[in-house]
């Protein structure tokens, strides 16, 4: 049985994931047997896609129930861009679709909060800066730079669940959370270099 | 704040680089894994491969090279080069590309734009366009779309094709001159700024670039997020954090 497991569900950019774990020297399959996904550790939920076609092919596979049922068992999560998304209650991308329910918040559209007229999708990268009050993400990863690819980004409602945030449109966006069992990150640590690397690391290590 | 990024790009045929790198040793001076692996040390932002050839057999060979850089660098990756349906881009995006750049085909159906990014999100399809000055009259911002590698005219108007892919679900925009694509000359300000100037999203500047102040120019004058090249950093006239330190000599927003 493999401690770490990605969600092969058809949206995800599960092999670089997997690779960056490889580089790490962590092993993780992916899968989407209800068994394995239920067993593991810890569950990967990658994604790139939109919200909708993403949660419905979620949906349809029954991997909703397999990430609900793992985490009542103790199980950790670490959703990834648009799997980070799909951990919130819903998103406004083509339309207002529901999505997993893990964490407090909703999924919005830059474009609602963008005073300052950035372009959009948000490419490229960006300094985090970490919130001091968070287990995760330690203090000298403050400024350091990684990469973002979104036109959507989650309002966390509790604020102090947000490990990170960064400067967007002449506001300061979520750029990770960490509540609980429950880890989830806008950036991409996978194509973040020796940054990304690290900050999948020390996640990997506290929660597992 | 959001960094610029220099962008390399591998013009692939084969397998093989073909704006080729004649500097280090034969075995591997054309192989497109290796020099991502470089570009990746020298701390580019993000890489492009383009396969020039986009064949049936050869995509199979690009899938290969994007997995096998995917499996070495740990960077954004952008692909693209005979994309012609939402089956490529998925294939390329479970490859390890990050986003899939169309050009051709959404000329031909420009449908393709709007399932990409109902698919996976307008933030991973890239359309290029590969424009030329023209002197038609029914050609307004003076700029006219090329498809097929640049062999086909169109007679659509560039900044017109531009906002049209924008609205149809483009994320991003690629845009290369052909006029000065090759020749050192610098960046067709231009253009790049007409471009940038009409609609939201990111544009990437490509072709011309020769010396440090055309990348400047580029970003500055052009309003470009990301520029890319191939020939400057291929031949090592620059090695990308030498030009990255330049810019940030010169108060422009790199990562380093």
């Amino acid at each position: 049985m493999s401690d770490i497991v990605i969600l092969d569900y058809g949206y995800g950019n599960l092999f670089s994931i997997k690779s960056s774990l490889n580089e790490l020297g962590i092993s993780a399959l992916c899968t989407k047997q209800f068994d394995k996904i239920i067993n593991a550790k810890l569950i990967i939920l990658p994604g790139v896609g939109s919200f909708y076609q993403a949660m419905k092919a979620v949906e349809k596979l029954h991997l909703d129930t397999a990430i609900k049922k793992a985490l009542k068992k103790k199980s950790k999560i670490l959703g990834i861009c648009l799997g980070y998304q799909m951990l919130f209650e819903q998103s406004e991308e083509f339309g207002i679709n529901k999505g997993l329910g893990l964490i407090k918040g909703k999924v919005i559209s830059l474009n609602k909060i963008n005073k300052s007229r950035n372009r959009i999708p948000n490419v490229g990268w960006r300094p985090i800066l970490i919130n001091k009050n968070n287990n995760i993400l330690a203090e000298s990863f403050n400024g350091k730079m990684v990469y973002f690819v979104h036109s959507f980004v989650p309002r966390a409602t509790v604020e102090k669940e947000v490990s990170s945030f960064i400067k967007f449109g002449g506001t300061k966006i979520h750029s990770s959370i960490h509540t609980n069992n429950i880890v989830g990150f806008q950036f991409h640590p996978e194509k973040s270099g020796n940054v990304g690397l690290q900050i999948l690391k020390d996640t990997i290590d506290y929660l597992i | 704040m959001l960094k610029l990024r220099i962008i390399p790009c591998l013009d692939v045929k084969n397998g093989r680089v073909v704006k080729g790198i004649n500097f280090i040793d034969l075995i591997d001076a054309g192989d497109p894994v290796e020099q991502a692996k470089i570009y990746d040390r020298q701390g580019a932002d993000e890489l492009c491969f383009l396969d020039i050839t986009a064949s049936v057999e050869n995509r199979e060979l690009l899938l290969d090279i994007v997995n096998k850089t995917a499996k070495n660098c740990f960077m954004p990756l952008t692909v693209g080069g005979g994309v012609k349906s939402v089956k490529d881009i998925r294939s390329l995006l479970f490859a390890g590309a990050d986003k899939v750049s169309i050009n051709s085909a959404a000329i031909k159906n420009p449908k393709l734009i709007t399932k990409g990014a109902n698919n996976f999100g307008n933030q991973c399809i890239v359309v290029a366009i590969d424009a030329k000055i023209s002197k038609n009259s029914s050609i307004k911002s003076g700029y006219e779309v090329f498809s097929h590698g640049g062999r086909v005219p169109t007679n659509i108007d560039a900044v017109d094709w531009a906002k049209r892919a924008v609205s149809l679900g483009a994320g991003e925009l690629l845009i290369t001159s052909m006029d000065r694509d090759g020749t050192k000359k610098g960046f067709d300000i231009n253009l790049t700024k007409k471009i940038s100037s009409s609609v939201s999203v990111p544009i990437i500047a490509s072709g011309g670039v020769g010396c440090i102040k055309d990348f400047i120019d580029g970003f500055q004058e052009g309003g470009a997020s990301g520029l890319l090249a191939a020939s400057v950093f291929h031949f090592g006239k620059f090695k990308i954090h030498d030009v990255k330190k330049e810019l940030k000599n010169k108060g422009l927003p790199v990562r380093i």
